[in-house]
């Protein structure tokens, strides 16, 4: 099996304080290869954020299983599945909370390998030189540092134990245009050199465009559409998709393009709902998708879960 | 016809005056009334310090040390209290990037946006319900009637910034200026402002200076841009020239750098080295050390080189277009 | 950062604290045993500068001849003894219930935010009373009973801090490479906890310094002969009118005491914040929302 990650069937409920309940992810299935970058795009309230800590083990599921490499990992207790925590390591997004403040450079990078009495065997200098960083950055602070410098120490400490899969979550956006572009490049070079396979989450398409091999788009807890990424940013089939394409800005200034309207704005995940999620802010809706859940439908190599939606 | 912004030669500095930390350095700008002007720029170019201390919003300890700030007309470096109470709201409308915090969680919207028209009209509350339910209804919010006695809280993020929109333009002042409008939103909901935007500034005749990160943003709504670089602007004109034939290596960077939605993977266009911070700006050309058509002239600071309708700060700046983008599309090379 | 000059804020009212405690502890050594006996034929003796005075209690006298110095010296070894005793035994169950609570939360968590809660519903001083009644007051129960005073705020800042510090992203990354429980509250947590306590330990110091001065003013607490600045100042309150230095001197360090408690504790606070705010403010640069 070439799959590094598998997640079948995934859910996340949370009780909310007052009553209620919260679905952050609902039924998501989906699989990485080695070498392969799958991003995972949403709004806020899709639930990609919690499902990206569940592919790491970070949050227990409620239902459902994670596979790591073959090795289904969401039975295991706790101490099992410390031992083989080195599969799979997490890049996360605000480079400034990611890392401790009384911690310097080295150390930080160094601490996965020191958890795992493994400190020393894999020299700091050589994980600072690869993602591009000087030696001399190791004696610093975090707080020394520029959000791309602390993003590529992130980084470092992600590679630290030679993971097979790579959770990012957001990893670039809270950084400068032009950092953004180094910090992808690195991910890109750092993922043809060791075959990682990348889980990526993100909410800019442009930037998914240019990294991904395959995207899944999340809605409300659910995958709405997946496929590989040309496909799914060419010819987008279901409306969410189409509205998320739609609101990328276009780049050539005083050209009007004609979207399909975008319309309301991304519903709490609190509410319960029938039928498919999307329907309130659907401008093609119509009774079935109000009534019943949209089944997924395969075009080829994509997924689709939409009663309207059409091969073409 | 006075142009509705005028900013000259502002210096901003901070920290103790007898070891100053400059900011912005020498920065002209001029909004011309209906015309929408993008300030961009990154971490440390000063494009916020800029936009915040020329209404005088900027924190304990920044101040201009020098240059004007005139809206129609009126001076605002150093005015009084009195006078910048009533060019607030009355002449330049202001919105920030979280409505959260610019909205009281305390008050109904309606009251809010009522007690903005109080301040500069008079009258009580009440008088002016009509008047706040058509600003809401013109920034597209839906049922504004019911809408106008929710609470801050129960609203979208973008309905909020909707609202924040509506109480900028509520005194109809000629001048707008917005900082990162659209940059605490979601993608979908950012297009439905960004419409907003373009109806309360360019549709309505009103000038507009938006501070932002995001170039597609100014691709959108802007008719010019100024791009920021270590306090200074090192580019100036229309957005279609500026965005189709960049003339300052920077801003030909900051272009290529930017993702495009477009299938295949690909290398992205990445500028070496990152933006120096205030405290840190060499004394030549700002960017010479992350150009690649620096030359030895380039450590004396660039003279302004004047093009048809803008200009670049560069000694050399480009006569060709911006740098080749079939080279960064070859996939992942 | 830079080094700046030594922190007088910090530093002053931890010199003068321990010096409070040296002088407490080995002066009346020094002063030499006459100052504690009786000296009947030198009642109520006035300081050195007023007339009357004797020599070699440069103080005064109380109501049995006893010298001043002396007795005040003595009497901050109990006030002391318990102030420190149970600030320490405060903050040391405060840490522990705190990391409890607030690191695996859940039924520990409201099992023991419940009992601090009722705890602080109860009036402290009215149990304290009854508690002596029963149990007696030489200083051990002291501390135990004033210990119990004071656990609660040290529970709660120590639970509201481990609770954030443990769902930031560099524990949680800590934990995504293997790291036990122990591993992180030793390496990320405690380090986080500790200055927090430090300053809270400072002003528990000064608060229960004063408890036990009311304790033993009121009869309640340490039992003469033993001297506490309590019941020296209860001893001496009936010559308040002609002999004044009889309760001055106790009082006065009482207030020393809690005055360089608090102020210790708000210097660390201090410290303690500004060295976080540096990180907000760098990250914030960053972000491009600032300059």
């Amino acid at each position: 099996m070439n799959a590094v990650i598998e997640l079948t069937d995934l859910t996340k409920a949370y009780d909310l304080p007052g009553g209620g309940r919260l679905t952050a992810v609902d039924g998501v299935s989906l699989q990485v290869s080695a070498g392969e970058t799958y991003a995972l795009v949403g709004e806020s309230g899709c639930g990609k954020s919690t499902l990206a800590r569940m592919a790491a083990m970070l949050v227990a599921r409620d239902s459902g299983a994670v596979t790591w490499s073959g090795q289904q990992v969401s039975g295991l207790s706790r101490r099992e599945l410390r031992g083989i925590r080195d599969h799979t390591q997490v890049v996360f997004q605000d480079p400034a909370a990611a890392l401790s403040p009384r911690l310097t450079v080295a150390e930080a990078v160094e601490e996965p390998l020191r958890i795992r009495g493994r400190a020393g065997s894999r020299s700091v200098d050589a994980l600072l030189d690869a993602v591009g960083l000087d030696r001399s950055m190791g004696t610093r602070r975090p707080r020394e540092l520029s959000g791309g410098q602390r993003q590529r120490v992130v980084i470092a400490r992600a590679m630290a134990l030679e993971p097979r899969l790579l959770v990012l979550d957001e990893p670039v956006a809270s950084l400068d245009v032009s950092v953004q572009a180094q910090v992808l490049n690195l991910l890109a070079d750092l993922q043809r050199e060791k075959g990682h396979a990348y889980l990526l989450i993100a909410h800019d398409l442009a930037v998914v465009s240019s990294v991904a091999d395959r995207i899944g788009v999340m809605y409300l807890g659910r995958i709405v559409e997946e496929g590989p990424a040309d496909e799914v940013i060419t010819r987008p089939r279901h409306p969410y998709t189409q509205m998320l394409i739609a609101s990328v800005p276009v780049f050539t200034p005083g050209q009007q393009v004609s979207r399909p309207a975008v319309v309301g704005d991304p519903p709490s995940p609190t509410e319960s709902r029938t039928g498919c999620a999307f329907a309130d802010r659907c401008v093609a809706a119509t009774d079935v998708c109000r009534e019943t859940t949209p089944e997924p439908r395969t075009f080829g190599s994509v997924l689709v879960r939409c009663h309207h939606a059409s091969g073409g | 016809m006075t142009p509705a912004l005028v900013i000259e030669d502002l210096w901003v500095e901070a920290g103790p005056t007898d070891d100053p930390l400059v900011l912005v350095r020498g920065v002209d700008l001029t909004v011309g009334a209906g015309t929408v002007v993008g300030l961009v720029g990154e971490s440390g170019s000063g494009k916020t310090v800029t936009c915040m201390s020329a209404l005088g919003l900027a924190g304990r300890g920044v101040r201009i040390t020098r240059g004007s700030v005139r809206a129609q007309g009126t001076e605002l470096v150093r005015a009084d209290e009195a006078t910048m109470r009533r060019v607030r709201g009355g002449v330049v409308g202001t919105v920030f990037q979280d409505p959260l915090s610019s909205l009281n969680p305390l008050q109904r919207i309606g009251d809010q946006i009522a007690e903005a028209l109080v301040l500069h009209r008079g009258g009580r509350r009440r008088a002016h319900r009509d008047r706040v339910i058509s600003l809401l209804a013109r920034v597209g919010v839906p049922a504004p009637e019911e809408r106008v006695r929710a609470y801050p809280h129960e609203l979208s993020g973008g309905l909020r910034q909707r609202v924040a929109i509506a109480m900028a333009i509520a005194n109809d002042p000629a001048v707008l200026v917005a900082d990162e409008p659209t940059t605490a939103l979601d993608v979908t909901v950012q297009a439905q402002v960004l419409d907003v935007v373009r109806t309360a500034t360019r549709d309505e005749g009103r000038a507009a200076l938006i501070v932002t990160h995001d170039l597609g943003l100014v691709a959108e709504v802007a008719d010019r841009v100024a791009v920021m670089y270590a306090g200074q602007i090192v580019e100036e004109g229309p957005v279609g020239s500026v965005f189709a034939a960049p003339q300052h290596p920077y801003t030909q960077g900051l272009l290529a750098s930017r993702p495009v939605l477009a299938p295949g993977r690909r290398r992205l266009h990445a500028m070496p080295g990152r933006p120096p911070l205030p405290g840190a700006w060499p004394s030549g050309c700002a960017f010479a050390a992350r150009c690649s058509n620096v030359n030895e002239a380039c450590t004396a600071p660039p003279p302004v080189h004047q093009g048809d309708d803008g200009w670049a700060r560069c000694w050399r700046p480009a006569d060709e277009g911006p740098p080749d983008r079939t080279e960064a599309q070859e996939g992942a090379a | 950062m830079r080094r700046r000059r030594l922190d007088l804020r910090l530093w002053t009212p931890a010199a003068v604290l321990a010096l409070v405690v040296l002088a407490c502890f080995a002066g009346p050594a020094l002063l030499g045993p006459d100052g504690a006996q009786q000296a009947l034929g030198e009642r109520l003796a006035p300081p050195a500068w007023l007339a009357g005075a004797v020599d070699g209690k440069p103080l005064g006298t109380d109501a049995f001849g006893r010298d001043m110095l002396t007795r005040t010296l003595e009497g901050g070894r109990v006030s002391l003894q318990v102030g420190f005793g149970a600030a320490t035994g405060a903050v040391v169950i405060g840490l522990l219930l705190g990391l409890v609570a607030g690191y695996w939360g859940g039924w520990w968590d409201r099992a023991i935010m419940t009992v601090a809660d009722v705890w602080l519903a109860f009036p402290f001083l009215v149990i304290a009373l009854a508690a002596v009644a029963v149990v007696g007051s030489d200083v051990p129960v002291l501390v135990a009973l004033l210990t119990l005073g004071g656990w609660v705020l040290p529970t709660r800042v120590t639970r509201t801090i481990v609770q954030r510090v443990r769902s930031e992203d560099y524990v949680v990354a800590a934990a995504g490479a293997g790291a036990s429980d122990l591993y992180l509250v030793r390496r990320h947590v405690l380090p986080q906890v500790l200055p927090a306590n430090l300053v809270v330990w400072s002003f528990t110091v000064g608060a229960l310094v004063v408890i036990e001065g009311a304790l033993s003013f009121l009869g309640l607490g340490v039992k003469p002969p033993t001297p506490s600045w309590g019941n020296i100042v209860s001893d001496g309150t009936p010559y308040l009118e002609t002999a004044w230095w009889v309760v001055a001197w106790p009082a006065l360090m009482i207030v020393v005491t809690v005055m360089c408690a608090n102020g210790l504790g708000t210097a660390l606070r201090r410290r303690w914040q500004a060295g976080s705010r540096v990180l907000e403010a760098s990250s914030e640069l960053d972000k491009g929302v600032a300059p």
